[in-house]
C-alpha cells in the first residue's frame, strides 16, 4: 500500500490551509460517525466512504490533491482488513505534539499515547463508529485526520474528558437528546485556559503564512512521525 | 433481558471574538475583528467533552466602550443576512476594536438562539 497516512495527513492540513473550506461541525461528526457504521470490503466501498467523508467535512472537491482519493481508500481499506494497520496511540500524541512545536502555540499541551487512548475512549462513547474504543488497539485512519482536527480545535484533551474517561461509558452509550440547544453569548471562559483558542489561532496563522513548499514540508514530517516512510 | 444505559449529552452554542490581545486575521488601523460560533458538548455530568464550528449560526453585536486608542468605525453588526460561514467563522469589517494589532474589544455578542 503506497502512501495511506500521507495521504490522510494532505486532507488535515489542506483544509487548515484554506480556512473557510472546512467545517467539522458537530452535525458534521453525526453523519461522518453514520457513514463510517457501513463496512468497508472492497476498494470500492473505501473510495465510496472516502468520497463522502471529505464532502461531510467540507471538502466534496479533492481534485487539489493527485491521487489523493484513491491513497485514503487505500489507507482505509488496509486498516479495515488488518487490525495492526490501525494508527498507534502514541504516533497520533506525537503528530499532535509536533504540530503544537510547528504552530508555536504559546503554550503547548504536551500528549502521551495514554492521553489519545483516553480521548478516543471518551469519544467514542459519542461516535462509536469514527473514534476506536479502548479496547481496539489504535484508530481508523480517516478517524485520525478527525482527531487531530478536534484536538487542534480544543487545544488538546479538555479536562472534562478526563473526568468523563473514569465513567468508562460503553461505546455509542452517550445521546443528544432532541433540541438541547443552549445559547450563550460573550463567554470565553468556557475553557479557563482558552487553550482551544490559541491553537486555533495558532494553526490559522501558520498556514496563512506558509508557502506551498513549507506546507508540504511540514506534511512530511508528520507523515514520518505517523510512521509512514517515503516510498512505502 | 439486556438493559442498555443510554447518557444524555447537552449542546451549548457560544459565540465570541477573542478572550485576548491576540486574533487572526490582526486588525489593522481600520479595525476589524473575527467573530466565530462554537458548539459545547457537555454531558449530564457537565463534563465538557468537545467543541465544534457552528456554522451558519446568525450573529450580532454592539459596540459599548472604549479608549483613546481604539480603532474602526463600525460599532454594530448583525441584523438580516449576517450568519457565520461554514467553518463558524464571520469577520467585522472595519469592527472597532481598542487599538490596532489586538482582538479585545468593549462590547456585547450574541448568537440568535
Amino acid at each position: 500500500m503506497l502512501f495511506p497516512i500521507h495521504s490522510l495527513l494532505v486532507v488535515a492540513a489542506t483544509v487548515w490551509a484554506y480556512p473557510g473550506s472546512l467545517h467539522v461541525s458537530f452535525q458534521s461528526l453525526q453523519r461522518l460517525d453514520a457513514l463510517s457504521a457501513g463496512g468497508i470490503e472492497s476498494l470500492g466501498d473505501a473510495t465510496a466512504y472516502v468520497r463522502k467523508a471529505a464532502a461531510l467535512c467540507g471538502t466534496p472537491d479533492t481534485s487539489f490533491a493527485p491521487d489523493l482519493e484513491s491513497r485514503l481508500a487505500a489507507a482505509e481499506l488496509d486498516a479495515a482488513k488488518d487490525p495492526n494497520k490501525l494508527v498507534s496511540d502514541e504516533r497520533v500524541a506525537d503528530a499532535f505534539n509536533l504540530m503544537s512545536k510547528e504552530f508555536r502555540v504559546e503554550h503547548p499541551r504536551s500528549l502521551t499515547a495514554s492521553d489519545i487512548l483516553q480521548y478516543r475512549s471518551v469519544m467514542a462513547s459519542i461516535f462509536p463508529h469514527i473514534f476506536s474504543p479502548k479496547n481496539v488497539a489504535g484508530s481508523r485512519p480517516v478517524g485520525v485526520a478527525v482527531m487531530l482536527y478536534q484536538l487542534w480545535y480544543s487545544g488538546g484533551v479538555a479536562e472534562g474528558v478526563r473526568k468523563a474517561a473514569q465513567l468508562d461509558r460503553p461505546p455509542g452509550s452517550l445521546k443528544v437528546t432532541g433540541g438541547h440547544i443552549v445559547g450563550r453569548s460573550s463567554t470565553p471562559d468556557r475553557n479557563p485556559n482558552s487553550l482551544d483558542q490559541e491553537y486555533q489561532l495558532a494553526g490559522r496563522k501558520y498556514f496563512a503564512q506558509q508557502t506551498p513548499l513549507g506546507t508540504r514540508s511540514f506534511l512530511g514530517r508528520l507523515a514520518t512521525t505517523l510512521g509512514m516512510t517515503e516510498g512505502r | 433481558m439486556k438493559t442498555k444505559i443510554v447518557y444524555t449529552l447537552l449542546l451549548g452554542l457560544t459565540v465570541f471574538a477573542t478572550c485576548g490581545d491576540a486574533c487572526w486575521p490582526v486588525p489593522t488601523g481600520s479595525g476589524g475583528f473575527p467573530v466565530t460560533t462554537v458548539t459545547y458538548l457537555e454531558d449530564s455530568a457537565g463534563n465538557l467533552l468537545a467543541s465544534s464550528p457552528a456554522p451558519g449560526e446568525a450573529v450580532s453585536g454592539t459596540w459599548l466602550s472604549d479608549n483613546s486608542g481604539a480603532v474602526g468605525s463600525v460599532k454594530s453588526f448583525g441584523g438580516a443576512g449576517v450568519f457565520t460561514d461554514s467553518d463558524g467563522s464571520y469577520y467585522v469589517n472595519g469592527g472597532r476594536v481598542l487599538q490596532a494589532g489586538a482582538c479585545r474589544l468593549f462590547g456585547t455578542l450574541r448568537a440568535a438562539r
